[in-house]
Parts: structure tokens; sequence; C-alpha cells
């Protein structure tokens, strides 16, 4: 199991969080998330302060219906996908001890990164460069 | 590319604001009240009536409020007059975007057009180079992005979302582009619901209140047909969009500004009848937010953006609404929500 201490990448993700679960809005590359359930608890956590892997898996175990090893496998997995989307990073900041969990109205069900992609168009054509004669935040519906 | 340095910046704007307070002097005053503040139009000859005024003439008058922000709006053409040269590297024939404590501006070159915002004393000029070339749907929703900065400095969210009201109060139609909210606002015209937008409006998020920023509605141009309470209201048409404009003067066609009192997520069904059902709060946020904070990003902080979209979420109950395809009936349904 990783160490790495990861934090949220504040510079290119909004992000808020409502009735524990996460929207997040990378604006660097237009493509936005959600994180619902423990997904959405371990982003609170993440905001809250740097964390591991394993920090987590001790904060989180004892409140879920599930071993700590399968917990542990499921967060690095959701932990790679997060930092694999830019919206956190690996961090030489000190650990902040993750907050437990509270008891689950759910069976267990593991962390997942909902990604949608309909609005990259915006961005990854670099709306400044690639505007249609009708202006920004317009972008080109077809490339040359 | 690196911003220059403030002192050039400030110099540009000196002589910019002054070059355009010229070419507006001998022009036209309008005053106009965008949600409850007011802002005053000087215009050169040419640019102001065909290209700014008509989606604004719902807003038109002063209030009571000391002016919030001046707009000089200039036609390069008209009053054959050119911005002077950047005094800073910009690659010919691309955009720019400059962002400093105290400006914001844009620099369109499909339109040739600068867009500047002095946050500090509350100026905006916007100098198009010849306003007869400029294209339909900047009529339908001009200085959008001008509006976006000041609005954020005054805590308000300019938001991308269509919206309805009723006796009670007013709705947002929030979703993707194609999920129905824009024909469905625009089938509240000649219903017992008013129109309020169909693409941009404005939000309160702390009131929480809607206030209409344009009196347009667009529609696909080969769709137009479908649509025939509004078809007296028809402005144009490229060849993509058909633009209307309505006018509050008409009795119970428009709202200015309304109480929020819900959020509606449509969903175009499939089946006849139009039905809703409550949904969580993160749902109206989720179809609310992405589009609204990507595509007015450039000058705003998206986190605050994210931030008042949540406030307002957070305080009116949101509903999934399963538009039908008998569309006359989808207004009266609506209605049950808002009246």
């Amino acid at each position: 199991m990783s160490e790495v201490r990861y934090t949220i990448n504040r510079d290119g993700v909004a992000h808020e969080v409502l009735e524990g679960d996460a929207i997040l809005i990378n604006f660097k590359t237009g493509s936005y998330y959600s994180l619902d359930g423990l997904g959405g608890a371990v982003w609170e956590r993440l905001c809250a302060g740097p964390v591991t892997v394993a920090s987590l898996t001790t904060a989180l175990a004892a409140g879920l219906d599930v071993t700590a090893d399968v917990l542990a496998t499921d967060l690095q997995r959701f932990v790679d996908d997060l930092a694999k989307e830019d919206l956190i990073a690996p961090t030489d900041d000190a650990l902040v001890a993750p907050a437990a969990a509270v008891p689950p109205a759910l069976p267990y069900a593991a962390p997942v990164l909902g990604k949608y992609t309909d609005l990259e168009a915006l961005l990854l054509l670099d709306p400044i460069h690639d505007v249609v004669v009708s202006g920004w935040p317009n972008a080109r519906q077809t490339q040359a | 590319m690196p911003d220059p340095a403030a002192p050039a910046v400030d110099a540009y704007w000196q002589a910019l604001h002054d070059a355009a307070g010229n070419a507006t002097a001998s022009g036209e005053r309008h005053a106009v009240t965008i949600a409850g503040h007011q802002v005053a139009l000087h215009s050169s000859v040419g640019v102001l009536a065909p290209v700014v005024l008509p989606a604004l003439a719902h807003l038109a008058g002063a209030s009571a409020a000391p002016v919030a922000l001046t707009v000089h709006l200039v036609d390069g053409a008209a009053a054959q007059a050119a911005p002077q040269a950047l005094p800073w590297p910009v690659i010919d024939g691309q955009a720019w975007t400059l962002q400093t404590d105290r400006f914001l501006a844009l620099h369109l070159p499909v339109l040739d057009s600068v867009l500047w915002y002095d946050r500090r004393d509350r100026i905006g000029i916007y100098w198009l180079p010849d306003a007869r070339h400029c294209p339909l749907v900047e009529r339908g929703s001009p200085l959008l992005t001008l509006w976006a900065w000041w609005l954020a400095d005054l805590g308000l969210q300019l938001t991308h979302a269509a919206a309805v009201a009723g006796r009670r109060g007013a709705a947002l139609l929030v979703g993707q582009g194609g999920s129905g909210k824009s024909t469905t606002a625009l089938l509240t015209v000649g219903s017992s619901l008013r129109y309020l937008a169909d693409d941009y409006c404005i939000t309160d998020p702390l009131a929480p209140a809607v206030h209409s920023l344009y009196c347009s509605g667009k529609v696909a141009a080969d769709e137009a047909d479908r649509f025939a309470a509004i078809a007296r209201y028809r402005a144009g048409a490229d060849h993509e969009k058909a633009l209307f404009f309505f006018h509050p003067s008409d009795p119970g066609v428009m709202s200015i500004h309304a109480p929020l009192r819900a959020i509606f997520v449509p969903v175009i069904s499939g089946r006849p009848d139009t039905t809703y059902a409550p949904v969580p709060a993160m749902a109206a946020l989720r179809a609310a937010a992405p589009s609204t904070v990507l595509q007015l990003r450039v000058g705003t902080s998206p986190a605050a953006a994210l931030t008042r979209l949540k406030q307002l979420t957070t305080r009116v109950p949101a509903y999934q609404v399963n538009l039908g395809t008998d569309r006359q009936r989808i207004p009266s349904v609506l209605a049950e929500l808002l009246d």
C-alpha cells in the first residue's frame, strides 16, 4: 500500500461537497466529476489536509462493513484514479489524521470516480484561440 | 504570455478610456437597471441600437440607485476611431486575455473586438471595429463577458440556465445543451407562466432570486416554426438560430426578477405526459454548475462560482422534470409548482 501523501489540486479544480457527495470541476481540462457515498467521504478528508491510503483506511474501516484489506485495495485504486485526473497530487506537507467514518446507511460500495467529458470541447479547443464569429464562450462546432 | 507590468496597463487603460470617452462624447446616453443596479451606457453613434439595446430593452430606465457601472460602447467605423496599439506584445491574429487585480480584458480576433473592465472604478469599454458586422448571436446576448465579470464583483452569479416564473416565484431550468431547458422556457410565452431567460440569467444565491438579463430567446432555425406563439417576436435568423426579442410591455409575457422557488432539471422523457419528482440538491448542482463554471471561467473564479451555485441549490427544492411530447401541456404542469 502506497504511503504517498496526497492533497487536492487547488490550482485547477473547483469542488464542493453537498450532503456527503462531491462535485469536482477541472477547469484546466473541462472534465467534471461526481463522487458519491464513500468517494465523497474520501474527498471531504482530502479537503481537510494531506492523507495517505493507509490513514484513510484506518479512519474509515471501523465504520464500514468491509475488511481493511479490501478497503485499502479499493481506496488505493480510487486515489490512483483521482491522481491520474490531476484532481489530487503528492505533497510533502504533514499528514492530517482523517476523521473517522460515520456509520454507513447502505451496504459497502467501493468508491467510484464518475467522470464526464461532454464539456471538454469548451476548453480543449482553447476558447481564447478557438472562437467562432459569435464570440467567446461559444466554441467552434467543427474544426478545419 | 506573461501579463504586462501594472504601470504599462494603467497607462494604456487611461489612454483607452480617454479615447472611448471622446468617441462617445457626442453619442447616445442610455440607462439600464440590471439586477437592481443602474448601468450607464455611453455609446458612439452606430453600435448601440442594433447590437446592444434590443436585448436589454426590457431593463431600460434609470433606477434610484447610483450608477454602479459605466460602459463605453464604441463603434469604430461610425466613430472613425480605433483603440491605440497595445504597448506590450501579442500574437497577431490570436485572442488574448489580461487579468490584473484591477483590470480584466479580452480581445477576440474574429470580431477584432476589445473588452475591458476596470474593477476598481467599475468602468467597461467595448470597442467593435464595425458594428454592422456583428453576428446575430452577439445581438441576442451582448456584453456577456462583461456582465459575468461585473456581477461576480457584486456577489451575483451569471448563470447558464433558463428561467420561468409563476405567481409564487421563479424556477431555474438547468442542464446541458439539448436537455430541453430553452424549449421549455420559450413554451411559457402565451401560457400562465412568464418567461425570464432561455440561456443566461442572473442569480442571487443568498436571497435567493433570479433576475433577467436578456429579453432575447433563440431556437434552432429549422425548429422556429414549431413555436407559433412567439412568431411575432422574431427579430432575425442566421443559418443556425432564429432570434426573438420579448418585452414586458406585452402583459404576462416576461418577468424581470422573481424570488427563486425551485430548480428544475429537465429530461426529455419521450412519453406524452410531463411529470416531475423531487431530486437531491446535488442533482441540481451537477446540472447547473459545470457549464456555468466552464463557460464563464475566464476572468472569474471557478471556485467562487461553484460556491455561489451550491448556496443557491441548497436554498430551494429541486425537481427532475420529465418533459413530455405533448409540449403545450408542459407549462401548466410546471405551474403546479410555481403558482
